[in-house]
């Protein structure tokens, strides 16, 4: 079957010195983990929060150098282990791809870390949240490094685990560890699909080298050998990033993962978690063939639309945030469904800048609704307090204007305003839609059109979470006056927790990525061949009409919003239907759940039977061995009873002679042998 | 010394039972350390077996691929014109043996130290165990079958009592469940035995008698056989020898299991139904379904060492056995059945995991994930691809270190309160939390998180099964497909007691005294810390195992292959 | 040489005194002591027809009996510190186990 395609070596390469350099960098956070995992409760709280962020800051330097150094591809491949003449490799590979992620991911998990300095130090600063987070980062880079996909699993796997403890983080919360326990086997279920994918790949190319793969699956479509292999192989990796980077239909683990805390929130929404997966599918991209890329681009619109309506209803600030995440990672998709990976890659970025900036700004609003809770708390009045519904915030604009400006830059960068990083890498992906529209036609229109609207309703949503948090009046005081007092004392953060937000905030505005804020075209993002290679044309009318529909939302919300102050109902229709996510979760548990435990019955009985039927065997012989038992006591027994009774009998007469003394066994002995002596001389 | 390392090894605790003799008292502290000092001697003798062990390519069951041989003539016995009953004291290693000789030193070595706190009748429980450490290597190394038989059997004994004198409530049931269980998979093996006793001879073993005639080679004896010539001859020597067994040449060709045999029972040949008995008789041991119900009985009532040693080798001679002896004897009905196996290994692993999402007692639990995991290593074999039948071994492996480590942990948790039912806690981990550290770690690892053993073991079951249904349609593509939904199914009873058992608000059964629930003990830690070690040291450097037994691995692949 | 005749009758003497030793005395320890000179009346023998015998099987075999009787002296010095433990006494007429009750 693959007899058409010519083997290839897999050979070995060591290491150069960049490459070391890229190694060292993803050693340090697992150095951390391992130190700070075992050593976590005998040192101080803030030596071990500053070394986690030290060598964070020191790994994002490095990652800068290393990407600012690095010319072309840096392949390095060694044996993890072998079985005979089989070799198992694993390889790194540095190109300007995986080191910007580097850079990227270690930025935000830079910023991540210092802003969790601040936010952990009054929260139960459990000894294993640092080292937890640099697991979390460890694993995001082995992902980006590594050039197998065998390896690529195991990291993959990791950040699931990673990802499980940090969301389970307050594990005495029962929403906490449901949820961690939902990410967890979301994820694995997809990964099932990511075994598969390195099953087949192996079985039929005998490597997982993605680079060899590569070559190998480019030959096989080139001789037209057994497409079947990239089809399925392509379709199980994107089922893969279906859990990790939450898509339809298994992205309903997302919203609830926002039971860890907020800067894991952030990290896992920005650069680590989801990006994994859209990281994932941007480097085997060459599987995607034949019909997979229209299936990837089909989900990805369904997941864009899906999330950004379900955005709309919901009051949970960080839930909004996290449909958000879902909704855009929906575009990223389709991007790659149609081909665009370098406006995939580019919305990933400037994504991850902006968005873990809004996390963070929100967080430090719910960290503000923390201090009043726990101020209550202190003059023995508790109340129960949802520190993140947005139905009890209003006029946090004025309390805390730095992370009021940080939102609304990253806000406006969200919803795709122009001179914002937003703008330019959502319009590189509406205009590869529409490219790809244009050539294929029919459904890709609709496409398009759902594309534009979900780029309106992210606006809608945006400005309606803008309004709810930022401006009006502090709804909670409604409800309760007394948190008046604390209240009056709400300030701005501290800037430990500012400094990160001004950072991301910053990273939203156009000039880091194009200096043409209106688009990327001429930027050095998308100009220097800088994924694929591949030429993108530019059409003006694109911005123009997204920034339209943006408009036109934002204007819609202003209008809707701006006079409430009260608490709000902002029902729409449907709304059953949005708030039980679709559905999905009741359709997971009726179609999957329901029927394992009722598997799981039928084997227990199944289980009962082998042994109800064991037991049977047994009694049988058990009937058996008592028949068996009567024949021998009645009639063997009683032969021998009889034999032995006049034995017995003869014995016991001689018996009655005896006193039990010794010497008087001595007598019966010399009287026997006395006889046998008379009897000897007689015979002879 | 070197010349004697195996059987130093197999019969180092019987030392150790002499002077268990001479301790006198009630006193169960020395024992104890009798116990433990045997099984670290052992430990330490394996070690270095392990480390000097060169990984080099040999055909598989050739004299060459073994190390460290010793054979000796142990006796014979004329059976008039049967022929000759030779049997011979038959020990070696190679990779195969490597990897459970290490395992079932460090399983043994940790239950010497779980049996630190017995205090009933502790001379004979510390006698039972060491019994015990003889059998297994012995299982593990013994190349004549009835050698290995011996063991093998000998394996039940000291389990039986251990079982049924120092286990739970429903003990006796539980030992006499598992003896007769067992004792019928013996049976059929030992049937096997006799069939291939009778139906094969030892070319090698009657050169040595012959030798005073100048000009007779082996050729020239199995040619005599193969042309009749030397048929029913008194001076036929009949061998278990498993080396001389593994070659096609010495059995008779019109003997019960020889080429030429038309004898038919049911519609299959003698061959088939050897296969099917010894199939059977180690699939029990295995256990695979539906032959794995004293399995959890006999776990939940056994006490913990014994209960580690059960999960950590016991299970693993049932695996070994079919590696060893059912698959190169028959390989073609081992090919041709390779459906059915196929079948079984997935019915396993996902019939276990469905029961095991059920289970209220934790220990039950732990005991059908481990015929689950089992199930891998059939649904590797059935493949017979070099990384299936390697990741067969290496889960073997890994499954040993792991179950071990599970079942210690349930132990700490029944010292204390005496209690292992899943919904009578809650919220552990803030009352005792090192030792959820160590369940999350080992939960982990059973369901084949990555970074550990079961991972490697697992993924390689995976492509090897994979490879097989393409390359050679042992199997259908479906199976290893399916058996994937396994890894979902793991992950979802470890995860749900998890979230049951150790988060969440701390409380307990109001029959639970709360005092009782402390933390783990220094001694307590070291070993558990050591063992999850191990785990991660395995799942990240497999190199170290594979490796070594890789060549080993390749040459059964071929040999089977060329055999098929 | 000294004839056959001479030894037997020495033997004799030693069998009939020990004879004698065993049946009469109470105290156990005489009784074990009156076994010995049985087994050196046996030994003789062997000693004496022995000589006859250029193997001298005879009297190789004398001195594996001298060394069973050895260890079976200590077997039975044994038994009767066991049995004083026990009974408190050593005298054969309270000794009356043997017979079952």
């Amino acid at each position: 079957m693959s007899g058409l395609i010519p083997h290839i070596e897999v050979p070995l390469i060591p290491a150069d010195s960049i490459s070391m350099l890229a190694l060292t960098i993803f050693f340090m956070p697992i150095i951390t983990f391992i130190l700070l995992f075992f050593t976590g409760k005998h040192i101080l709280a803030s030596i071990r929060s500053w070394l986690a962020t030290g060598v964070m800051g020191v790994m994002f330097v490095l990652s800068v150098y290393l990407h600012i150094s690095i010319k072309g591809e840096h392949l390095s491949r060694w044996i993890w282990f072998e079985i005979g003449t089989i070799k198992f490799t694993t390889s790194m590979l540095l190109n300007n791809y995986s080191t910007t992620m580097m850079v990227i991911a270690t930025f935000v998990s830079f910023m991540v870390h210092l802003y969790s300095v601040q936010y952990m130090k009054e929260r139960r600063n459990h000894s294993k949240y640092f080292p937890y987070l640099a697991l979390f980062v460890s694993s995001m880079l082995g992902i980006i490094l590594s050039d197998n996909l065998l390896i690529t699993f195991i990291f993959w796997e990791l950040v699931g685990l990673a990802s499980f403890l940090l969301i389970g983080f307050w594990y005495e919360k029962d929403t906490s560890a449901a949820a961690a326990k939902k990410a967890f086997l979301y994820n694995k279920f997809a990964d099932l699909a990511f075994v598969i994918a390195i099953m087949i790949l192996y079985a039929m190319y005998g490597t997982t080298e993605i680079s060899i793969l590569k070559e190998l699956v480019n030959l096989s479509v080139t001789y037209q050998a057994v497409l079947a292999v990239p089809i399925f192989a392509g379709l199980a990796i994107w089922f893969a990033t279906v859990g990790k980077s939450a898509q339809f239909p298994l992205y309903v683990w997302l919203p609830d993962a926002m039971a860890g805390p907020t800067p894991v929130s952030a990290l896992l929404h920005a650069a680590t978690m989801v990006a994994a997966g859209v990281f994932l599918l941007l480097k085997t991209s060459f599987l995607l063939i034949d019909w997979v890329p229209n299936l990837i681009t089909i989900f990805g619109c369904v997941t864009a639309l899906l999330a950004a309506l379900q955005a709309i209803r919901t009051f949970d600030s960080k839930k909004v945030l996290a449909f958000s995440t879902v909704s855009q990672l929906g575009y990223m998709m389709m991007a790659v469904g149609v081909g665009a990976d370098d406006a995939a890659f580019f919305h990933l970025a400037t994504h991850a800048f902006f968005k873990a900036c809004l996390f963070l700004s929100v967080g430090a609003v719910i960290h503000a609704m923390h201090h009043m809770q726990s101020h209550q708390f202190d003059h023995g009045q508790y109340k129960e307090l949802d520190a993140l519904d947005m139905r009890l915030m209003g006029g946090f604009r004025k309390k805390m204007p730095i992370t009021f400006a940080a939102y609304s830059v990253s806000y406006a960068a969200l919803i795709g305003l122009p001179f914002f990083s937003g703008f330019l890498s959502k319009d590189a992906i509406l205009g590869a839609l529409y490219d790809r529209a244009v050539v294929s036609g029919s459904w890709s229109w609709l496409i398009v059109a759902v594309a534009f609207t979900t780029v309106g309703l992210t606006a809608f949503y945006m400005t309606r979470q803008m309004i709810l948090i930022f401006f009006g009046e502090f709804r909670l005081l409604k409800t309760d006056a007394s948190y008046k007092k604390y209240f009056d004392h709400i300030v701005e953060s501290e800037w430990l927790i500012n400094i990160p937000l001004i950072l991301l905030g910053a990273m939203s505005f156009w000039f880091f990525f194009s200096l043409n804020p209106l688009h990327a075209q001429t930027g050095w993002w998308m100009k220097d061949a800088f994924v694929s290679g591949t030429h993108h044309e530019f059409h003006i009318f694109i911005p123009i009409v997204a920034s339209l529909f943006t408009l036109g939302a934002i204007a819609i919300a202003v209008q809707k919003y701006k006079t409430i102050d009260a608490f709000v109902d902002t029902r729409l229709t449907l709304t059953r239907v949005f708030a039980n996510n679709y559905f999905i979760e009741k359709g997971i548990t009726f179609l999957f759940v329901q029927p394992v435990f009722m598997i799981s019955n039928m084997c227990m009985a199944t289980d009962d039977f082998i042994n109800r039927a064991i037991h049977a065997k047994a009694y049988f012989f058990i009937v058996v061995a008592q028949l068996a038992d009567v024949f021998d006591r009645w009639v063997i027994d009683g032969l021998v009873h009889f034999v032995a009774g006049f034995i017995r009998y003869i014995g016991s007469f001689f018996r009655s002679y005896l006193k039990g003394n010794i010497q008087g066994y001595f007598y019966f002995t010399l009287i026997a042998f006395a006889l046998m002596l008379l009897w000897l001389g007689w015979y002879l | 010394m070197a010349t004697h390392i195996l059987s130093i090894l197999i019969f180092l605790p019987l030392l150790g039972v002499l002077g268990l003799l001479f301790i006198q008292g009630d006193d169960h502290r020395s024992y104890r350390w009798v116990s433990v000092l045997v099984t670290a001697l052992q430990l330490a003798l394996s070690i270095y077996l392990f480390t000097a062990f060169k990984p080099e390519y040999f055909q598989f069951h050739s004299y060459d691929s073994l190390v460290y041989m010793e054979k000796a003539n142990w006796f014979q016995l004329s059976l008039g014109n049967l022929g000759i009953l030779s049997v011979n004291y038959f020990l070696g290693i190679d990779g195969l043996s490597l990897s459970m000789i290490l395992l079932s030193a460090i399983v043994l070595f940790a239950g010497a130290c779980a049996s630190w706190n017995i205090t009933k009748q502790a001379k004979g429980y510390h006698a039972l165990y060491l019994l015990l450490c003889i059998s297994i290597p012995g299982c593990f190394l013994a190349l004549d079958l009835f050698l290995f038989f011996l063991f093998f059997e000998f394996m039940l004994l000291p389990m039986f009592f251990l079982i049924g004198i120092w286990g739970g409530v429903r003990r006796e049931y539980a030992s006499i469940k598992f003896f007769l269980y067992t004792l019928l998979g013996s049976i059929l093996i030992l049937i096997v035995f006799i069939v291939l006793f009778i139906s094969t001879y030892n070319p090698a073993e009657m050169m040595e008698y012959v030798s005073s005639n100048a000009g007779v080679t082996i050729q020239h004896i199995q040619e005599g056989i193969h042309s009749g010539e030397l048929i029913n001859n008194p001076s036929i020597i009949h061998s278990l020898d498993l080396i001389q067994l593994s070659n096609p040449v010495n059995y008779f060709p019109n003997g019960l299991l020889g080429e030429h045999n038309t004898l038919t029972v049911f519609g299959y040949s003698i061959r088939t139904w050897c296969f099917i008995a010894l199939l059977v008789g180690f699939l029990i041991k295995l256990p695979a379904f539906p032959f794995h119900t004293w399995l959890p009985d006999a776990h939940v009532e056994a006490p913990t060492a014994v209960s580690v040693v059960l999960a950590g080798i016991l299970l693993k001679i049932g695996g070994y056995g079919l590696i060893r002896i059912a698959w190169p004897l028959f390989p073609q009905e081992a090919g041709d059945a390779s459906w059915w196996i196929g079948l079984i290994g997935v019915t396993t692993i996902l019939y276990a995991a469905f029961v095991a999402l059920i289970q209220t007692d934790l220990k039950k639990m732990i005991a059908y994930s481990s015929v689950s995991h089992m199930g891998f290593v059939v649904l590797g074999l059935a493949a017979a691809k070099t990384e299936g039948i390697t990741g067969a071994v290496y889960q073997m492996f890994s499954h040993g270190l792991i179950s071990a480590l599970l079942f210690l942990l349930v132990g700490v948790l029944y010292d204390r309160t005496h209690d292992r039912m899943i919904p009578n806690y809650r919220g552990l981990i803030s009352k005792m939390p090192a030792y959820s550290v160590i369940v999350t770690i080992a939960f982990f690892a059973s369901l084949g998180l990555p970074g550990m053993s079961g991972f490697i073991a697992e993924i390689l079951i995976f492509i090897g099964a994979f490879k097989g249904a393409i390359d050679t349609a042992a199997i259908p593509v479906w199976m290893p497909l399916v058996a994937t939904l396994g890894l979902l199914l793991s992950a979802s009873y470890y995860l749900w007691t998890l979230q049951r058992m150790f988060f969440g608000k701390f409380s307990t059964h109001m029959s639970i005294d709360r005092n009782t629930l402390k933390d783990l003990t220094v001694s307590e830690k070291a070993l558990l810390y050591s063992l999850s070690g191990l785990i991660i040291l395995f799942g990240l450097f497999p190199a170290i195992l594979l490796n070594k037994i890789g060549p080993s691995m390749e040459a059964w692949t071929s040999f089977f292959i060329n055999m098929k | 040489m000294i004839p056959v005749d001479y030894y037997i009758i020495v033997s004799i003497l030693l069998f009939s005194i020990g004879s004698a030793i065993v049946f009469t005395r109470r105290n156990i320890l005489y009784v074990l002591m009156g076994i010995e000179l049985i087994f050196n009346a046996a030994n003789i023998n062997l000693v004496a027809f022995g000589q006859l015998d250029p193997d001298l099987n005879g009297q190789l075999f004398s001195m594996l009996i001298i060394t069973v009787a050895a260890a079976e002296s200590v077997v039975a010095l044994a038994i009767v510190i066991v049995l004083f433990k026990k009974l408190n006494t050593i005298d054969l007429n309270e000794i009356t186990h043997l017979k079952e009750k």
